[in-house]
């Protein structure tokens, strides 16, 4: 009943209705103590006529409270589903349901790495579960979500339309929820979910969300279950929100553009010469099933190097190939009159200081950038 | 107020000088033989003196020899009995119900008042007539009985016993037609008032019995309008009279029902009336009734002249 009770804005209104509803109902008994006597001589054929039409008249009756009663209710529905909340009817299929999946693994009491103190992945986790639903609540569209954890797969947690009532509801459920001292999977809860989600409302225009909540260890994400969940089932949209701490930087994310890939840099020489270039060089690799053009762009020191990138006319699926290209190390090839060579080899390892201005002869290798 | 109930009390009252003079033109006169005690203006079973010959019959001992037609002696040297058609007067006999259902009345007169006026009036044609009238009223009994006699005054008695009954029990038919045939022992006229709400069976069975006692049956069914349209409209509870039960009901949703049943039933009863060879008229209480005797009465006159329906 709570369920069906979700289904409407105003479920008080629903109640009300069924109240109203019950109003032909008192009209009828009402109707049947009001009446007007009638001292009557042909009785007889009164009798007889009611003995012949009584399966007719009661029929008609029933049929006429009946039809009384539905158009109470309907009005009763209009009411609660639009005109108190001053919201326009939403047909069903505008519906959007979010399925939830909270890892509670016991890697998520992992912290950011600085003596334990703040919060962990699972705190993160359950604020981002509560970001989505006050994210649900001021969308015109009703949005349903359904939370279950990866250690309890068969139980939901939660099942509610979203509104201000549930949302509080939501919030004291997170609260009180714990990670488990063990390491749980949660392709189960998953799998349970994406079955849930297909099983439920299949009209196509109900829009359908599947989320996981995890830190994705690499347990997970590199040969376990999650590679196969990239494409779930038909309709049914898949995120999954990242709540491994420390946050991955954006050196440890993967790079990808359209399964083309910078798979290695580097530089035929770590020294250089002061306003030399230096020959680099980039493997990219085609992880596709198509051939593809590709434009290595090369910034050095955050600074776009439009002489030293290359573009690739065809690189055919599966294949890589080593693009070589030329840097300064330096930077920018220093403009006016360069300074002095210091003759001879370097007695003092020291930078050479020259007109107030350092000139290493060795220095770190650049911070390369390819995309 | 005080004159309005007297002239409620009135007895009287039942003789409305505008139904009699809408009838006072016009004569009730018997189709069939009937047997009187005075000369009338109604065939007779019996040889009498009127001028119309009937027939010649052969001289038994005993006969009068004051009708011995001589001419037939003289030629034939026999003797014989001329024999000439009789008339007299009718004995008419007014059945009025006074049950309880005839209380019912939606209009100025119930349906007891109509019967009375009605009867009344035809009792005022036929004393006029020099005929006989009786009156009996009967509820589950008979309540009041008044032999036939040609006064004038007898009208008075007559009215009197119309105005003293009051509507009262249910009513039982058979029994009191029984009764009426078995004390009316000379062929006569018997004119029944009753809305007929009785059982069709008994009703039938009695206006048989007195067709095989010879008289002629004129049956008087009165309705009232509301009995015969049934207008009614809301949930209405309708009161059973006559110990019959109570029905609290749509009337809208019955009244097709009603009609059918109530059609049935005059069918019945008007079929029934016309197979045992008796008059049958249906009266509304809220038609003039000068018209409706008027009518009536034309209607006996024109199959009068058209031949006599049985002789009895």
């Amino acid at each position: 009943m709570g369920g069906l009770l979700g289904l409407f804005l105003n479920p008080w209104a629903l109640a009300a209705a069924g109240l109203l509803a019950s109003i032909p109902v008192i009209i009828h008994l009402i109707n049947r103590m009001r009446y007007r006597r009638v001292r009557w001589a042909a009785m007889e054929f009164l009798l007889a006529a009611q003995k012949r039409m009584k399966r007719k008249m009661v029929l008609e009756q029933m049929l006429l409270l009946a039809s009384r009663v539905l158009l109470v209710l309907l009005f009763g529905f209009l009411l609660s589903r639009w005109l108190i909340s001053g919201t326009p009817p939403t047909p069903p299929e505008d519906w959007v349901l979010h399925e939830v999946v909270l890892d509670d693994s016991v890697s998520m009491s992992d912290t950011s790495r600085d003596g334990g103190a703040g919060a962990d992945c699972f705190a993160l986790a359950k604020d981002g579960i509560k970001t989505l639903a006050e994210g649900a609540l001021s969308s015109k569209t009703p949005v349903r979500l359904r939370l279950r954890e990866a250690s309890d797969p068969a139980k939901v947690l939660f099942d509610e339309q979203i509104a201000e009532d549930s949302l509080a509801t939501l919030t004291g459920l997170l609260e009180g929820l714990r990670m488990r001292p063990y390491q749980v999977s949660p392709a189960e809860a998953v799998e349970k979910g994406k079955a849930d989600l297909s099983a439920q409302f299949p009209e196509q225009r109900t829009k359908k969300h599947l989320h996981l909540f995890s830190d994705v260890r690499k347990a997970d994400w590199a040969d376990g279950p999650i590679r196969g969940w990239m494409n779930p089932a038909e309709g049914i949209a898949w995120t999954i929100h990242d709540c491994a701490l420390p946050a991955r930087g954006e050196e440890t994310r993967p790079v990808a553009h359209g399964n083309l890939a910078v798979v290695a840099l580097g530089s035929e020489s770590k020294l250089a010469l002061d306003g030399q270039p230096i020959e680099c060089w980039a493997r990219i690799a085609n992880h596709g099933r198509q051939a593809r053009s590709a434009f290595l762009a090369v910034e050095l020191n955050g600074k776009r190097d439009t002489s030293a990138s290359r573009q690739v006319e065809t690189l055919p699926p599966g294949q890589s190939v080593e693009v070589r290209f030329p840097s300064f190390p330096h930077g920018e090839t220093p403009s006016g009159p360069r300074p002095p060579r210091p003759m001879g080899p370097p007695v003092n390892p020291e930078p050479v200081i020259h007109s107030g201005k350092a000139w290493p002869v060795e220095r770190p290798p650049p911070r390369w950038r390819c995309g | 107020m005080a004159e309005r109930d007297k002239d409620n009390k009135n007895p009287r009252r039942f003789l409305d000088p505008a139904v009699l003079a809408g009838i006072g033109r016009l004569e009730l006169r018997a189709h069939q033989a009937v047997e009187g005690f005075l000369a009338g203006m109604h065939p007779s079973p019996f040889f009498g003196h009127s001028v119309e010959f009937v027939q010649h019959r052969e001289y038994t001992t005993g006969d009068d020899i004051r009708h011995l037609d001589w001419k037939v002696w003289s030629k034939t040297d026999r003797f014989y009995i001329k024999q000439f058609e009789a008339e007299t007067n009718l004995r008419c006999t007014l059945v009025v119900d006074v049950s309880e259902s005839m209380g019912y009345g939606s209009g100025p007169m119930n349906k007891r008042e109509y019967a009375a006026t009605a009867a009344a009036s035809a009792a005022w044609l036929l004393l006029r007539q020099q005929d006989a009238v009786g009156l009996v009223t009967f509820d589950s009994a008979i309540r009041t009985i008044l032999p036939p006699r040609s006064q004038t005054r007898h009208l008075d008695a007559i009215v009197s016993g119309l105005a003293n009954d009051k509507p009262r029990e249910k009513t039982d038919i058979l029994a009191i037609l029984k009764q009426v045939a078995q004390n009316l022992p000379t062929r006569g006229l018997v004119a029944i008032f009753s809305d007929l709400l009785v059982d069709r069976e008994a009703l039938i069975k009695g206006v048989q019995m007195l067709r095989q006692r010879k008289h002629e049956v004129v049956v008087f069914h009165l309705m009232d309008k509301d009995e015969v349209d049934f207008p009614f409209l809301g949930p209405t509870r309708f009161e059973g009279m006559e110990a019959l039960p109570d029905l609290l009901c749509d009337p809208a949703a019955l009244r097709e029902g009603y009609l059918r049943e109530l059609e049935g039933f005059l069918q019945e009863v008007r079929r029934g009336a016309t197979r045992l060879g008796a008059d049958y008229q249906f009266l509304r209480t809220d038609e003039p009734l000068d018209a409706v005797l008027t009518r009536f009465l034309h209607e006996r006159e024109a199959v009068r002249r058209a031949g006599p329906i049985s002789q009895g």
